[in-house]
């Protein structure tokens, strides 16, 4: 019992002593640079940008087209008079050579061209391909 | 001034005021960087720990649960920011043999120190701190000074309760046995 109470008195003491040393204090301007850091943080999170469609979406909508194109050139063999249902006139009504025009366009310049400027072109979109394919791949 | 309980502060960051962090900031600053100084020893160091306790805070504060006290999840990223910091740099861990001192040594250590003028006190208790390892410092320091129960000390350290109890007393046994040679190479003990 004595050594009990020897122990806590000593406990004490010690307590007291501690708490006489002084406090560490931070620096005057330390909430305002943890405060500069919570802004930096804010920033960092809010530059995060997300594509309207993501590369999932793109290819869904690049499957659907595929499917359509598929399900027309099918509707177009199977009633190759335009006698097709009503309810599938629609679909058979889409003129696919509309879409095709721009290339069309681009096509009929390019033959326009000559046989140099072509090499020259198709060179040097080979070269932007490799080093595409070379950034995005090989250097990770 | 009025104060609001932590809880309302952190609800509020985390609706989206960030500047209600600035609350928590102040409050707390004091022990972060009074814990982080007793761990890693080093001004500068200590002041970029406690900051980088509260970044850390602040990023996983949507974690927190508040089935423990703030101040208590709080210290324990300080804990383990200052326990990390001090292993990376592998600086300020003198640990010494341990000083087997009899109850009569203790007892005259306890006179000796009891005996000095309060700053010598101070420089005297802040030396055998310093040769501590960081865990008994932290330890101490938590239990003395920042009069924290056994049962928090332990959540912050992870540690059973039983398991900080033999630390306590092992560590202000070491404190003592530090006391008593610094205090011998003074002539202030014969």
């Amino acid at each position: 019992m004595k050594e009990k109470i020897y122990k806590m008195s000593k406990q004490d003491k010690l307590r007291e002593f501690m708490k006489g040393l002084p406090r560490e204090e931070p620096s005057q301007d330390f909430t305002r640079k943890v405060m500069d850091r919570v802004s930096l943080e804010m920033k960092k999170t809010s530059t995060v940008y997300q594509p309207l469609i993501s590369i999932h979406g793109w290819l869904k909508i690049a499957f659907g087209l595929l499917l359509l194109g598929i399900g027309v050139a099918i509707l177009r063999n199977y009633f190759p008079g335009g006698e097709a249902p009503s309810v599938l006139q629609p679909l058979y009504s889409i003129d696919f050579t509309q879409f095709l025009k721009p290339f069309n366009l681009v096509t009929k310049a390019l033959t326009n061209l000559s046989p140099t400027f072509l090499t020259c072109l198709v060179a040097i979109s080979l070269l932007l391909l490799v080093d595409q394919v070379s950034v995005r791949f090989i250097r990770r | 001034m009025d104060r609001k309980s932590d809880t309302y502060y952190i609800a509020k960051v985390l609706e989206g005021d960030a500047g209600s962090f600035a609350q928590l900031v102040e409050k707390y600053k004091h022990m972060a960087f009074s814990l982080s100084m007793k761990i890693i020893g080093r001004w500068e160091d200590a002041e970029e720990c406690a900051q980088d306790a509260f970044i850390k805070a602040y990023r996983s504060l949507d974690s927190f649960k508040g089935s423990a006290a703030f101040k208590t999840w709080f210290f324990r990223i300080v804990y383990t920011t200052a326990i990390s910091k001090v292993r990376e740099k592998k600086t300020n861990v003198v640990s010494l043999e341990e000083y087997k001192l009899s109850d009569t040594e203790m007892l005259d250590t306890e006179n000796a120190v009891g005996q000095l003028s309060s700053e010598e006190r101070s420089v005297q208790l802040h030396k055998a701190m310093e040769r501590l390892d960081p865990d008994e410092k932290v330890i101490l320091n938590l239990y003395y000074f920042e009069d924290l129960p056994v049962e928090e000390i332990a959540s912050i350290v992870e540690l059973s309760a039983s398991n900080v109890k033999v630390k306590l007393f092992r560590s202000r046994k070491k404190l003592y046995g530090q006391l008593h040679s610094l205090l011998k190479c003074e002539g202030a003990l014969l």
